[in-house]
């Protein structure tokens, strides 16, 4: 005779077989939701435990009967009384509602809540049904984001005052106009990458009215660097004072003066006066640098552009560093002489290297020298 | 070094300008990278 085995009832067969009562109990007992169930007086008749417990309940019973009033301040109290009844007059659900809690005590909680009318099976409307989840966590988030996101804009207007008032003192540190100087054409080109920089060109004179040239750039960009353009134009503005007619004392002056002085970083600096003019137009032009050693100059009659390295020279602004020893260009009529501060140089690194790559898949473009 | 020596028949505020141009059309950078200033003198 073939034995038969025993088949132990699993979880599922258990639940398909409990009364639809005692799977609500299991619901209204477990759940981390606040839901309950209130009657056409906005009376609790049902409310889950976590609902009660959060109200001070042990028994999820105990809050049968209670209002809302009974349980918050009036404020939210009569808040959530109002949403209800209009909940009941129209028939309506109230889904996804932010409400504020208020305590007793003066806690403020938050909760997310649907609210929607009941009916019961014959159709009649019974009361309201609602569920609410805590996002007092979450509420208190965002506010903080916001209140930081509000701080931020503050901090940014500000920052734009700074930068707008950066500008116009750099507007008028750096000259809109070069001087004007019989037999020497001055051309000057000044582009900050921001709306400030840390480059700087002056032209100050000495008490002989000799004119000098400095040409100069604050490590760093934006309105730190912007500033410290102030200081670079008032020391050589001094120094300026008294020039001996060697471009390096001039640069190890400034030097002198910012040494110390500056937070980070450091400054570079090309400085120079041109020489009395010969008969035949030509003068000599006489250098120092801090940091920037070549100048270039084109030579008309040969057609020629040649690249002059200065002696060596350290950068200003760290201590033991001085300028290069001054170099005496001799310069003809109808040459340009360039001093170019600060070029492209990663762009034109990129791009070199664009090029070469592209040599080498067969796409050849002239290299920019 | 091309770049100055076919600007050279301008005066050397236009060379200066052109200069740049010349570069930041060659670079294709949108974004300038750094701040530059340039500063030019010719003898007449």
């Amino acid at each position: 005779m073939k034995k038969t085995a025993k088949i132990e009832p699993d979880g599922n067969s258990l639940l398909l077989r409990a009364s639809a009562k005692r799977l609500f109990e299991s619901l209204m007992e477990q759940t981390a939701d606040r839901i309950y169930i209130k009657d056409k007086k906005s009376r609790f008749i049902a409310a889950s435990q976590a609902l009660a417990q959060m109200h001070g309940f042990e028994n999820r019973h105990d809050i049968e009967g209670k209002t809302d009033f009974d349980l918050f301040t009036d404020e939210h109290a009569q808040q959530a009384f109002d949403d209800e009844q209009e909940i009941l007059q129209t028939e309506t659900a109230l889904l996804n509602n932010v409400e504020k809690e208020t305590w007793a005590d003066g806690t403020v909680t938050w909760v997310s809540s649907n609210k929607a009318p009941l009916y019961l099976s014959s159709g009649k409307l019974a009361g309201i049904i609602g569920i609410s989840r805590d996002i007092t966590a979450e509420k208190i988030a965002q506010e903080k984001l916001a209140e930081s996101e509000h701080r931020l804009r503050e901090q940014n207007a500000i920052m734009r005052s700074d930068y707008e008032s950066a500008e116009k003192v750099q507007s008028v540190m750096i000259p809109g106009r070069v001087p004007q100087i019989k037999n020497i054409d001055i051309a000057h080109l000044w582009k900050p990458m921001t709306m400030v920089g840390g480059d700087i060109i002056n032209f100050p004179r000495n008490p002989d009215n000799r004119l000098l040239f400095f040409m100069g750039d604050v490590c760093g960009h934006g309105v730190t660097a912007a500033f410290y353009t102030v200081l670079i134009k008032y020391l050589t503005a001094h120094s300026a004072e008294v020039y001996n007619d060697n471009p390096r004392d001039f640069l190890n002056f400034v030097n002198e003066g910012i040494t110390g002085r500056i937070n980070r970083g450091f400054v570079t600096g090309l400085a120079g006066h041109f020489g009395t003019r010969q008969k035949n137009g030509d003068r000599t032009l006489i250098l120092s640098h801090a940091g920037h050693r070549q100048v270039l100059v084109y030579r008309k009659k040969e057609n020629t552009v040649e690249l002059i390295e200065l002696p060596n020279g350290t950068v200003m602004g760290l201590p033991g560093t001085t300028a290069s020893r001054a170099k005496a260009i001799d310069l003809q009529t109808r040459r340009p002489l360039l001093c170019i501060h600060r070029w492209h140089r990663r762009s034109l690194q990129s791009k070199r290297r664009r090029v070469r790559h592209e040599a080498r898949n067969g796409r050849r473009q002239k290299p920019f020298e | 070094m091309d770049a100055v020596k076919s600007l050279s028949s301008k005066p050397v505020q236009k060379t200066v300008e052109a200069l740049y141009a010349k570069v930041a059309k060659f670079t294709q950078v949108p974004d300038q990278q750094d701040d530059i200033t340039i500063l030019g003198f010719e003898l007449s």
